[in-house]
């Protein structure tokens, strides 16, 4: 892979115009699918990706059902229109994978042994991708989890760091993610301080991976204070005003 | 969702009665007249990587239409024309009883009723959209996600497509040393006329219009009509296992001519965005 | 631990500790911190974590000053059947002694779950001694596709037993098992105004269509 192009300019800004510390815009709202039992909407960055739960429900079929807890089934999926060139709707074995790495960075932070034999669905879909959108979908996933009312030790906030131009940087974006050295992206539990996901493409020095995952932790608590803010808005109301009642 | 398992018998039984007891004083479960369709928001160019996009929300139900052009060869037997594809998907998260996997006959319908629906109109003149003709033309595809359901998804994507299709800027292809050149530049697609869908159903002896999806467990027959801008009938498909008297359908015919109308004043007067 | 977190708790409780319970208005995510437990037990949709304990919930904190447990007002509690609901639904099997209902409202709410709940085909506790069971009274009769309401007695194993053993338990509503006809209630059974057919059923006191389509209507706007 080329780097011909220079992904960081004199002055420090990246090819969207950010530092290398800063978060793309990031909006969740809760709740948006009326038929599910919890749900998000996250624009993270040009991602825009919906994430729907149903459940604890019955299990089925019922062989998969668990005696001792709670399974959960993820279903990671790109609409067609998604992408640069249009993708085949049915599922690449990359959406396979991340199904799969999703599901077991948000595992840890569900209590599944308060709802045995039953099952909880969730579904991911990707209306428009952007680079990250694993970590967009698992930031949207675990508050959609937490409308869903299922008991949970923690939020799981992810959020991926890089390094471009052989520099470290906070949340890679597609150009970055396409022409950029490296990409790692992070799951985290900001309370129990806790790593659930942690994926890395590219080649970092120790002293650069320890920096890339120290600054892929940081952009994890930003990102949960959004998440925060998006829970308390809908079953608070705005939390500005709770405060100064207080 | 089949209601034909016999330990539902009686509740489906029930709930027949009940929305039949209803419609039948004139007044629907959820307040709307027997004629009167749900409040539809549009909401265009949501897609910044698709070539044109759109949102609708009719009542409950929920769609995401995308618009992606590339070239590609013609259709056999369509030489001169450029290629229209539609697809649809009913996402899992849209309703507690979908499950994940490849479409079902329903979902396989509704694609190809609101394709015949935008293809049989001419909306898009594929004749416009070739570049060689015989080996290299426009290929158009729409594909819709449907987030949310609450019946008459045949209309809700319907909208979406056509509002999809108004919000798309094609990109101008250039055949340069034999090869396709994408030359940066964009246009608007050749739009012909406005299709406008208009799903009834019949409960009972009353025919309603833009069904619920508690409406369509009791439906007996559906009917979806599709006219375009000078009011003629361009698509319909009968559904569902029940039968139509002759003045229900020139009925139901009439009634989306006219609801069709408001329909399209509706969306051409959406701010073009993008 | 950091001395100043212990004293901003003491001047709480003494503040407060007149009244048992105080709701505390400050909203609570999971994952927050909520109490050490050298202070407070862990109550409901609360857990501990290396020494603390936390939220498990959206909701907010509930201090119990006598019990000195803490727990969480949940906001957005799922709707699973809980020992003591009433559930309606219908029956989907018949096995012998018992038969089991898939529910479809849970306390006049609609649930999408998709769970069942196993019941007793006869009255009077069942369960005990097992060798009397013939000088008991005569099994019930249900049909599948009944619809029947019962109160969640237990959730043992996981499953939700109901019992159908008070008067506004039992059949809610059927149809007419030979004709498919509509039924009235007539003492302890139903019969067909169609066919005059009559069978004997444990009833509801409230039995009839009327009340399921009641149940349907709230049902549904929640």
């Amino acid at each position: 892979m080329s780097q011909a192009k220079n992904l960081i300019n004199g002055s420090g800004r990246r090819t969207d115009g950010r530092t290398a510390d800063e978060l793309r815009q990031i909006k969740i709202t809760v709740g948006v699918v009326k038929n599910a039992d919890g749900s998000a909407f996250i624009e993270f960055g040009r991602n825009k990706i919906v994430a729907a739960v149903y459940g604890p429900r019955e299990v089925h079929p019922k062989h998969m059902a668990l005696p001792d807890r709670c399974i959960l089934r993820c279903r990671y999926h790109m609409s067609p229109f998604s992408t640069d060139t249009r993708k085949n709707p049915a599922p690449s074995r990359r959406e396979v994978e991340i199904s799969k790495v999703m599901r077991e960075s948000l595992e840890p932070a569900l209590i599944l042994e308060d709802y045995p034999r039953a099952a909880i669905d969730l579904f991911v879909e990707v209306l428009q991708a952007d680079g990250g959108s694993r970590c967009a979908g698992i930031t949207a996933a675990s508050v959609a989890l937490a409308d869903a009312g299922i008991n949970m030790r923690d939020i799981v906030s992810a959020c991926a760091a890089g390094k471009i131009d052989n520099k470290i940087v906070l949340d890679i974006n597609d150009t970055e993610d396409k022409e950029g050295g490296a990409d790692m992206p992070v799951a985290y539990m900001p309370h129990l301080e806790q790593v659930t996901l942690l994926q890395l493409d590219g080649i970092l020095t120790p002293e650069q991976f320890n920096e890339c995952l120290d600054k892929a932790i940081g952009g994890c608590n930003m990102v949960y204070e959004i998440q925060r803010q998006a829970l308390m808005q809908k079953y608070f109301g705005n939390e500005t005003e709770l405060k100064e009642e207080q | 969702m089949s209601s034909s398992k016999r330990s539902t018998i009686i509740v489906e039984h029930l709930r027949k009665q009940q929305m039949w007891d209803a419609i039948s004083k004139g007044k629907r479960l959820d307040g709307r007249n027997l004629n009167e369709t749900r409040l539809i928001e549009i909401e265009q160019d949501i897609i910044k990587k698709a070539n044109g996009s759109a949102k609708v929300k009719l009542g409950n139900s929920e769609v995401v239409a995308g618009v992606k052009v590339e070239t590609g060869e013609p259709f056999e037997g369509l030489e001169n024309k450029g290629a229209l594809i539609l697809s649809a998907e009913v996402l899992p998260t849209a309703s507690p009883y979908i499950e994940p996997g490849p479409p079902d006959e329903e979902t396989v319908e509704l694609a190809r009723v609101v394709d015949r629906g935008i293809r049989e109109s001419s909306m898009i003149d594929l004749d416009k959209l070739v570049l060689v003709p015989g080996k290299i033309v426009y290929t158009i595809f729409v594909d819709c996600s449907i987030i949310n359901t609450d019946g008459n998804l045949f209309d809700a994507t319907s909208y979406a497509v056509v509002s999809a299709l108004i919000s798309s800027k094609l990109p101008i292809f250039e055949i340069q040393d034999g090869r396709v050149v994408d030359t940066g530049n964009s246009q608007d697609p050749p739009i012909t006329t406005i299709p406008i869908s208009i799903t009834t159903v019949r409960i009972g002896d009353v025919v309603i219009l833009d069904p619920t999806a508690e409406e369509e467990a009791c439906m007996d027959a559906r009917i979806t009509i599709a006219t375009n801008s000078n009011g003629h009938y361009t698509a319909i498909q009968k559904g569902s296992t029940g039968a139509f008297t002759i003045e229900q359908i020139k009925k139901a015919a009439e009634i989306a001519r006219i609801k069709g109308e408001e329909i399209r004043t509706k969306l051409k007067e959406l701010p073009k965005t993008g | 631990m950091h001395p100043n977190v212990t004293i901003i708790t003491f001047t709480k409780i003494y503040n407060l500790y007149m009244k048992r319970e105080r709701p505390s208005s400050s909203p609570i995510l999971p994952g927050e911190q909520i109490a050490f437990i050298e202070e407070f037990e862990s109550g409901k949709n609360t857990y501990i974590n290396n020494g603390s304990v936390r939220s498990s919930a959206v909701g907010t904190k509930v201090y119990d000053f006598k019990r000195r447990i803490v727990k969480i007002d949940q906001k957005n509690s799922p709707m699973l059947p809980k020992i003591g609901d009433i559930v309606v639904g219908y029956i989907e099997m018949l096995f012998g002694n018992m038969f089991s209902v898939r529910i479809l409202y849970v306390n006049d709410k609609k649930s999408e779950a998709g769970f069942s709940a196993i019941a007793s085909t006869r009255l009077g506790g069942g369960g005990g001694g097992g060798r009397d069971r013939g000088d008991r009274r005569a099994r019930l009769i249900f049909r599948i596709g009944d619809i029947i309401r019962g109160r969640v007695i237990s959730l043992l194993n996981s499953t939700v037993h109901i019992t159908i053993d008070e008067k506004e338990f039992g059949v809610l509503y059927t149809l007419c098992f030979n004709c498919g006809g509509d039924t009235v209630k007539l003492n302890n059974a139903v019969k067909c105004i169609e066919c005059s057919i009559f069978e004997e059923r444990k009833l509801t006191n409230d039995y009839g269509k009327e009340t399921f389509r009641l149940i349907h209507k709230t049902g549904n706007n929640n």
